[in-house]
């Protein structure tokens, strides 16, 4: 009886929601409540002069921030839909490329482009997850599918350069009139979603190449 | 089959249940983001108001303020106020928008403009009724009117029709008021909080920028926001010339915008300005200012606060506000000084029943008074100002302090202008008004017809140092019975017609007219502390003058201001004549109001003279002299900036500057970080990316799809939860 009893048992389970799936659903959740509350937008978004005067979350609030519905909508189906892509796998390191990416980006507007004081979106962390997901690809596939995403993320630096460039050269969807793109943060986030892939894919190089070393098997006697 | 074995195969039973449930519940979770935010995109832009603007089409709704621009010149101590909006229609109907704004104190709203089919359209003076049956009339037939309206003392109402389904409106509105001196400080005031907006987002959903500039004949020393503090951008271009600069994205419609600079020395004398248009009559403004003739008094003085705690004081904060100000007043004291607060609301109530003497220990059971009252109930002003006149000591000064919003009873203003018409001899009465919405004429006729002064203060301001200015009028005496005598030349109309007492760094400021140009003097003969006292100086009128066409405005606006406070102020001649300088002059005021129409033609069709279009050219010609002249003063400033003497650099056009900064036009910063005035960016991820991200996920799908696992290799690195290691 008692051992009738045990097999009905399930096997205990813990439940987890993967970081991936967790991180489009902390970002739909706090942009969405920023986007209807216009005081927090000000409070949230980047900007310079304040930033310069000690209020340092707005390095990573403010890409949580956005100008308009319109805009919204793009940054966040592309960061649910690169998440989806990701998922499951990405575990605890793609909150923190996607928070690493969104201080590198807003460091990077501060250096390179002073003359933007404030700065509102996700995309700049979107091109950080998408390199991500490409490299990801790009290191999973056989020879002819890496070649297709070797040119695909050529493609991709090129766009970035392209948005750092010539902002006007391809036409922004969801900016509102007077608001320019921010090349910067498109640049800055592709190439930091790339390091920081690479610096996490490091440890697992060095892993794979200990365990690759051929042992010594002996013969039996 | 072992135990072992159906346990496993349970299990992984289970698991495949569970993890496919829990797959499609992932997937419906991601598809209804997905689906959310493009029917997000899709939708109109959930209505957020800025202010008072509202979509008045019968179903409710709130327009959106797009961008506020605000362009502020003061110069020979007038303000030219110039407010550019860009309204937008979020709702998928035709609305009409309805727009209230509060008025600045002392301010003359001189022009209203419309962009139709892309070209400012000049508002026209019409009567009020007149002008609002055209506006319906074209309502009716859903063309382009806007109407401005002064709604009453302290609000102007704006309306346009028809704003189309997500259309853009832009207006422009001018106005001119003088700048508020006191002692060495001027402060600017641009108003936007009002009680009528709580509840409403006020904020701008893009730009909301201010440009001040700051011209002064003596050296202006420092410039600063009691307000908005390090948020606006302050340059020093010139000894005389400041400007300021406030550029923020969602900028709040709901907080008064206050600057204050402060000039080397207090101005005393006698100035005046001059404008003289061909084949009329000349205007002047003439600026008295009293200096070294008011000298300190050394003895005490005895002061009865009057505290309004009425329920209307619990709006904008102006109790806590009014409550600081005593406090301030009260700190500045010295021991040789008495007071008393009365607190009131239907009843007055009192703190020491006699007055005491300004010591630390009566300064603290004050503090402690003031901070135990809260507002509620009615305000009835009368007996509390008749209580504090029982406090009049034969052989010293009372000055009772009023600090009430004038919200009283319409059947006590009688009363209480009785009650200030019967004070004792030697008592003055001082009114002080917070916030914007505070009955400024009442507030301000009371404190006029005891010999006192009214100050109405933003809630922006710099407390402790408006009721420090204060206290130094109060502690100096007034030239009393203050006469002006013209020689060799005619004028007439001059306002105010009584000359008020003349306060300490208050200065008063008389506008009138003049018949033809001539060499005059005007002499200046008061009385202080019994003794008289003369000021003279020679006056140049001119024969042509066109750098100051706002005094004209100016001394029109105050003629209405003036027929408005007569008894009678209803009566039929007198209301004609408000609506004949309304027109003439173009101001709007209680019975005239702003007409725009769709072109000329249609102005012609009514009848209706182009004389703002003339007005607004000559003001506008005006101005961009003083513009050319303010710019001149800014590239001087950049040309000494940098290595003097290097190739090129004498004579450098500062527009060829690539820093960033806008050349010429903006200022050199003195906050922690540059201002490029504007610098907006944001990043939208494309058309291109986002396929590019859709493809990669539809990818993902097929491939889990496929293999019934996951895309690739993880890539963190991390262990596959589902697959073993191998």
């Amino acid at each position: 009886m008692t051992q009738t009893a045990l097999k009905t048992v399930p096997p205990r389970r813990t439940a987890r929601i993967p970081c991936a799936v967790a991180l489009p659903i902390l970002a739909v959740v706090v942009s969405t409540a920023i986007q209807c509350w216009p005081a927090a937008q000000a409070a949230l978004q980047y900007d310079r002069t304040q930033i310069s005067l000690g209020q340092y979350w707005r390095l990573v609030s403010g890409h949580m921030v956005h100008w308009g519905w319109r805009h919204f909508a793009g940054d966040i189906s592309a960061m649910v839909l690169l998440c989806w892509a990701i998922q499951p796998r990405g575990g605890w390191k793609i909150i923190v490329a996607a928070l690493g990416g969104a201080v590198f980006i807003s460091l990077a507007i501060m250096i390179v482009a002073p003359n933007t004081m404030i700065y509102r979106g996700m995309s700049g962390v979107n091109y950080g997850l998408l390199a991500w997901v490409i490299l990801a690809r790009l290191a999973a596939s056989p020879r002819p599918a890496a070649a297709c995403y070797t040119a695909l993320l050529t493609a991709m630096a090129i766009k970035v350069s392209l948005d750092l460039a010539a902002p006007n050269l391809i036409p922004s969807v969801g900016l509102p009139e007077g608001v320019t793109l921010t090349g910067i943060a498109h640049f800055a986030g592709f190439y930091a979603g790339t390091l920081i892939w690479l610096l996490n894919r490091l440890p697992m190089q060095i892993t794979m190449q200990h365990k690759a070393r051929p042992r010594h098997v002996g013969l039996p006697n | 089959m072992n135990t072992n074995e159906t346990h496993l195969k349970e299990s992984t039973q289970l698991n495949n249940a569970t993890h496919g449930r829990w797959r499609r519940a992932r997937r419906a979770v991601v598809l209804a983001f997905v689906a959310a935010t493009w029917f997000a995109a899709a939708c109109p832009t959930p209505a957020s108001g800025a202010g008072l603007l509202v979509a008045d089409g019968g179903f409710g709704g709130v327009l959106e303020v797009e961008s506020h621009d605000v362009n502020v010149t003061i110069n020979n101590g007038i303000a030219v106020t110039e407010v550019k909006q860009v309204f937008q229609n979020t709702e998928d109907r035709q609305v009409e928008a309805l727009y209230t704004f509060p008025v600045p104190k002392g301010a003359s709203v001189a022009n209203f403009s419309m962009w139709i089919n892309g070209k400012e359209m000049i508002g026209e003076v019409l009567e009020k009724k007149r002008a609002r049956q055209i506006y319906e009339s074209y309502k009716e037939s859903r063309r382009d009117p806007g109407l401005l309206e002064q709604k009453d003392f302290k609000t102007f109402e704006m309306r346009i029709f028809p704003i189309g389904p997500k259309a853009k409106q832009i207006v422009k509105i001018t106005y001119y008021q003088q700048a508020d001196y006191d002692n060495d400080w001027i402060t600017y005031v641009y108003p936007l909080s009002t009680v009528s907006s709580g509840g409403k987002t006020s904020k701008t959903t893009g730009k909301f920028a201010m440009s001040l500039h700051a011209k002064s004949e003596i050296p202006i020393t420092e410039m600063e926001s009691p307000s908005h503090g390090k948020q606006f951008v302050i340059a020093r271009h010139a000894e005389s010339y400041y400007q300021a600069g406030l550029e923020t994205t969602g900028g709040d419609l709901n907080r008064d915008v206050v600057l204050a600079y402060k000039i080397a020395r207090p101005k005393t004398g006698i100035d005046v300005i001059y404008s003289k248009p061909d084949s009329q009559d000349g205007y002047f403004c003439m600026t008295l200012t009293a200096g070294q003739e008011l000298t300190k008094m050394d003895t005490g003085m005895d002061y009865v606060f009057l505290l309004d705690i009425s329920g209307s004081m619990a709006d904008e904060g102006k109790l806590k506000i009014s409550r600081n100000c005593i406090k301030a007043f009260i700190d500045e004291l010295s021991a040789k000084d008495r007071f008393e607060i009365i607190t009131f609301n239907v009843s007055p109530t009192t703190l020491f029943n006699k007055l005491e003497s300004a010591g630390e220990k009566s300064k603290a059971r004050a503090e402690t008074f003031l901070t135990s009252r809260s507002a509620s109930g009615g305000t009835v002003l009368d007996p509390a100002l008749r209580t504090a006149y029982k406090y009049r000591d034969e052989d010293r000064a009372l000055n009772v302090v009023i600090l009430s919003d004038g919200m009283t009873q319409q059947n006590e203003r009688a009363q209480l202008l009785a009650a200030i018409s019967q004070r004792p001899s030697n008592a003055r009465v001082f009114c002080v008004g917070v916030g914007n919405e505070v009955n400024r004429p009442l507030l301000g006729r009371l404190a006029r017809d005891a010999g006192g002064l009214a100050a109405f203060l933003s809630r922006g301001d710099n407390f402790v140092r408006q009721a420090q200015a204060f206290r130094r009028k109060l502690t100096k005496p007034a030239m009393r019975n203050v006469k002006i005598d013209f020689t060799n030349v005619e004028v007439y109309d001059l306002l105010p017609a009584k000359m008020p007492n003349l306060y300490h760094g208050a200065p008063v400021r008389i506008y009138g007219r003049y018949r033809q140009a001539a060499l005059a003097n005007a002499t200046l003969t008061a009385e202080v502390n019994g003794r008289e006292v003369t000021m003279k100086t020679e006056m140049d009128l001119p024969e042509r003058d066109s750098d100051n066409p706002e005094i004209q405005r100016m001394w029109a606006w105050r003629k209405v201001q003036m027929l408005t406070a007569q008894p009678k102020p209803h009566a039929n001649d007198i209301t004609s004549e408000i609506v004949r300088l309304g027109e003439g002059y173009s101001i709007a005021t209680e019975y005239t109001s702003f007409i725009v129409l769709e072109n000329d033609a249609e102005y012609k069709r009514w009848k209706i003279d182009r004389t703002n279009a003339l007005l607004v050219a000559r003001d506008r010609t005006a101005r961009e002299r003083l513009g050319k002249q303010l710019e001149g003063m800014r590239n001087d400033a950049l040309a000494s900036l940098g290595p003097q003497g290097a190739k090129g650099v004498q004579g450098a056009n500062p527009a060829t500057n690539t820093t960033g900064s806008t050349p010429g036009r903006t200022p050199q910063f003195r906050s922690p970080a540059p201002f490029s005035g504007g610098g907006g960016g944001g990043g939208p991820v494309g058309p291109i990316s986002l396929t590019v991200i859709a493809l990669l996920a539809i990818g993902a799908r097929r491939k889990r799809k496929q293999t019934g696992n996951l895309p690739d290799e993880p890539p963190t690195g991390e262990p596959s939860p589902t697959q073993p290691e191998a």
